[in-house]
């Protein structure tokens, strides 16, 4: 790139604000899965009947947003491409696994999950496909349901789940879609991706923190609150530290994002 | 934190500079009026506030001011109280050329409870003068603000939070300079960060 072009991007750069985009709709690619209503104990959760917290019924996309998806989302909306979106918003590796802007390349294939995404990014996508990024109740509340692929045993569950956070990184993502599905028949929520919520800074504790000791009590207001309900639960544990220990501009190559959306009362999985 | 942003700064600045050159087009006055923020500024968040007072505040009309921003809930009993006690102390430390520079931004992470009247109402209770600020957005507006800002929080049953203490220093352009992230505050390296932020030009 010559120092000229580079000049010309870097005014394209700071001239743009960072909203979600304004450009042509998404065409209709993901099915969206009703979530039905349920309760979830979250990890640290003091206050919290051992009943857990009552989750409200939601959509959510079947499998997480593709590389193709995403393109579009780039295409129709400039300030998001690769070297326009602003360093507030995006880290410098952001979608570092594409050849170029608009070009894909080798290491992203267009249907596997797209990685490499803030989440200032993947929240403008969401808005942009008419719809938002789950809870992290909401997130936890869909990947607890595998009763019909893996019998009436969470501990079966959560050994399949530590089994994939401790292999090794693929260089390149397979497909997205084709993953164990939930009850819900929401696919990909465990063994492909890390996923972005919308909430990811409700974690209330450094990223150091450990399980059996509270938070710093001078880096925030929590009243020695934070102590783990359910230690047991590892993998869930695995996903608290992780978000735990994010900033809304980073991008890691196992971490993407899938859309959610409001129930439409009265009405089915569509 | 300062010297990283600090030369990340003048590296935007250049930046500007050699994109003003290339473009061949805009003059220096011009460009000096209306220069682009820059690529870590926190104002370019598209996002409308309600201050105290119900007047629309937009985040870019801070610009040309040094702020120190914190986010906080008006009905916190336990360490928002405190944060606000520190930048009154943080302000009255200033260098008296420093002082009437610089504005002070209370952002509240409870829309259900704080209303513009429950602002108003803290406003007075602590006695925050014009130079101050506290406001209310909607709760994805205000999601946002704090994760730029990399403040947590969560809301908890009883409705109250828990909360990061963060007291933050942003330059003339909107971009971070210092960050206290505990109470009670390190008030010396505050001072210094915001008397620097203030005497340095504006971006």
């Amino acid at each position: 790139m010559t120092s000229g072009v580079r000049a010309l991007l870097v005014v394209a750069a700071l001239t743009g604000g960072f909203a979600p985009g304004a450009g042509a709709q998404p065409a209709p690619g993901v099915e969206f899965r009703l979530v039905a209503a349920g309760r979830v104990r979250p990890i640290f959760a003091a206050g919290v009947a051992d009943t857990g917290i009552a989750v409200g019924a939601f959509r959510l996309a079947a499998r997480p947003v593709t590389n193709a998806e995403f393109l579009r989302f780039v295409a129709a909306n400039p300030a998001w491409r690769r070297t326009r979106a602003p360093r507030v918003a995006v880290d410098s590796s952001y979608l570092r696994h594409w050849s170029g802007d608009l070009t894909l390349g080798p290491n992203a294939p267009p249907a596997a999950p797209v990685v490499n995404v803030s989440w200032f990014a993947a929240s403008a996508y969401a808005a942009w496909a008419q719809g938002r990024l789950p809870t992290t109740l909401e997130w936890e509340l869909a990947a607890s349901r595998f009763h019909r692929a893996l019998g009436n045993d969470p501990e079966r569950l959560n050994l399949r789940v530590l089994e994939w956070y401790g292999s090794a990184t693929r260089a390149v993502l397979p497909d997205a879609g084709h993953g164990m599905a939930s009850d819900d028949g929401v696919r990909d929520l465990h063994g492909l991706v890390w996923e972005w919520v919308e909430d990811f800074n409700a974690v209330v504790t450094s990223g150091e923190s450990r399980g059996d000791s509270g938070p710093d009590a001078g880096l925030f207001c929590a009243g020695g609150a934070a102590l783990a309900a359910d230690p047991s639960n590892y993998a869930a544990f695995m996903r608290y530290a992780l978000r735990g220990s994010l900033r809304g501009s980073y991008t890691l190559a196992t971490l993407g994002f899938r859309v959610a959306r409001d129930a439409e009362p009265g009405k089915g999985n569509r | 934190m300062t010297l990283r942003a600090s030369r990340l700064r003048r590296g935007a600045g250049a930046a500007a500079i050699a994109a003003v050159l290339a473009a061949g087009a805009m003059p220096w006055r011009a460009a000096a009026q209306a220069a682009p923020l820059p690529a870590r500024s926190l104002y370019r968040l598209k996002a409308t506030w309600t201050s105290h007072t119900g007047r629309p505040v937009e985040l870019p009309s801070l610009r040309g001011e040094t702020v120190v921003l914190a986010m906080v809930y008006t009905s916190c009993t336990m360490t928002c109280p405190l944060i606000t006690g520190e930048m009154q102390a943080v302000r009255r430390a200033l260098p008296a050329d420093v002082r009437p520079k610089v504005r002070f931004v209370l952002a509240s992470f409870d829309p259900d409870r704080d209303s513009v009247a429950a602002l108003r109402a803290h406003a007075s209770k602590m006695s925050l003068d014009d130079r101050w600020l506290v406001l209310r957005a909607p709760a994805g507006d205000v999601r946002q603000l704090a994760v730029l800002l990399g403040v947590r929080y969560r809301k908890l049953p009883d409705g109250d939070f828990d909360h990061s203490n963060i007291i933050s220093v942003l330059d003339a352009g909107g971009v971070l300079r210092h960050q206290s992230p505990r109470i009670p505050a390190d008030r010396a390296a505050l001072v210094r960060a915001v008397t620097a932020a203030a005497r340095s030009p504006g971006s």
